[in-house]
């Protein structure tokens, strides 16, 4: 009995610092992990080096709405739900694996990581509590991410049809740098 | 004669494939399944494949090898956006996900 409680202990600790390795809040831990907050915090301190930020989450739904998130939280939601449905792997697995997932594409592609952690839990909470839907574009047949109860037989992605300044902070970014040049 | 450079140059992709697989599983078998598109049994019966067993299988004049990219008219959909938003690389990583 107590041999399979340090296991499942051992366990509950590998979580949290795989979780803390990929940047995850304090309140991610405190819902995910089951040890207590004492301990998360010496191990938030132990693994990042640092004490855990204060402070709220993010709790806005319009974030995740705005033309790069929306683009980059539904690309990592597709990676999900397919470990997740597809794959049937537990939730804390699925969320763990897509986020290195995304991670990676990130890094082969050189872009910006628009979608941290924390805010990728967020979305998978949000999507939880039904305040969010699936959306298939009409162009592209992806699926995007959109509030919940939004009519959306006529849907158009943010790429497909990106609004009018999409892009531009890209574009700002290379006129800087040739500049410093 | 130049046929038969072919066929061994399919076998030998058969085979660099087939241990690419093998090794993509071993590493993480959740995420070679993803992204391999294969179905469990199929992962665990090439993870425990021999080499011998490996060679035989990889020595036949068919490929392994099904290009896997989804629905054409959705990656001709994706491939001539001609809006540079930037954002084409993440659009089709996304295809992919969900093809």
């Amino acid at each position: 009995m107590s041999t399979t409680k340090l296991l499942e202990e051992l366990n509950q600790v590998q979580l949290a610092i795989e979780l803390i390795e990929l940047g995850a809040r304090l309140q991610v831990l405190e819902s995910e992990v089951s040890l207590n907050r004492g301990r998360l915090v010496r191990l938030y301190k132990e693994v990042a080096g640092k004490s855990p930020p204060k402070g709220m989450l993010p709790f806005s739904t319009d974030w995740f709405m705005t033309w790069q998130p929306n683009v980059h939280s539904s690309f990592f939601y597709n990676i999900y739900i397919r470990l997740r449905e597809g794959q049937r792997l537990e939730r804390m697995q699925a969320f763990i694996k897509a986020y290195k997932l995304y991670q990676e594409h990130i890094q082969i592609c050189g872009e910006e990581e628009v979608l941290a952690l924390t805010r990728a839990w967020t979305l998978v909470r949000f999507f939880e509590s039904d305040m969010f839907q699936l959306s298939k574009c009409t162009c592209c047949g992806l699926n995007f991410v959109n509030h919940a109860h939004t009519p959306d037989t006529n849907y158009m992605c943010g790429v497909c049809q990106p609004p009018s300044r999409a892009g531009k902070p890209l574009r700002k970014n290379s006129v800087k740098s040739l500049k410093e040049i | 004669m130049s046929q038969n450079k072919t066929i061994s140059e399919l076998q030998e992709l058969n085979l660099s494939y087939l241990m690419l697989v093998q090794k993509l599983i071993v590493e993480d078998r959740d995420t070679a399944i993803f992204r391999l598109k294969i179905d469990d049994d199929l992962a665990d019966f090439i993870a425990d494949m021999s080499a011998r067993e490996l060679t035989m299988l990889a020595r036949q004049s068919h490929s392994f090898l099904q290009p896997n990219l989804g629905s054409v008219s959705q990656l001709k959909a994706i491939l001539t956006n001609k809006r540079d938003t930037g954002m084409q690389a993440t659009h089709l990583a996304m295809h992919m996900a969900s093809a």
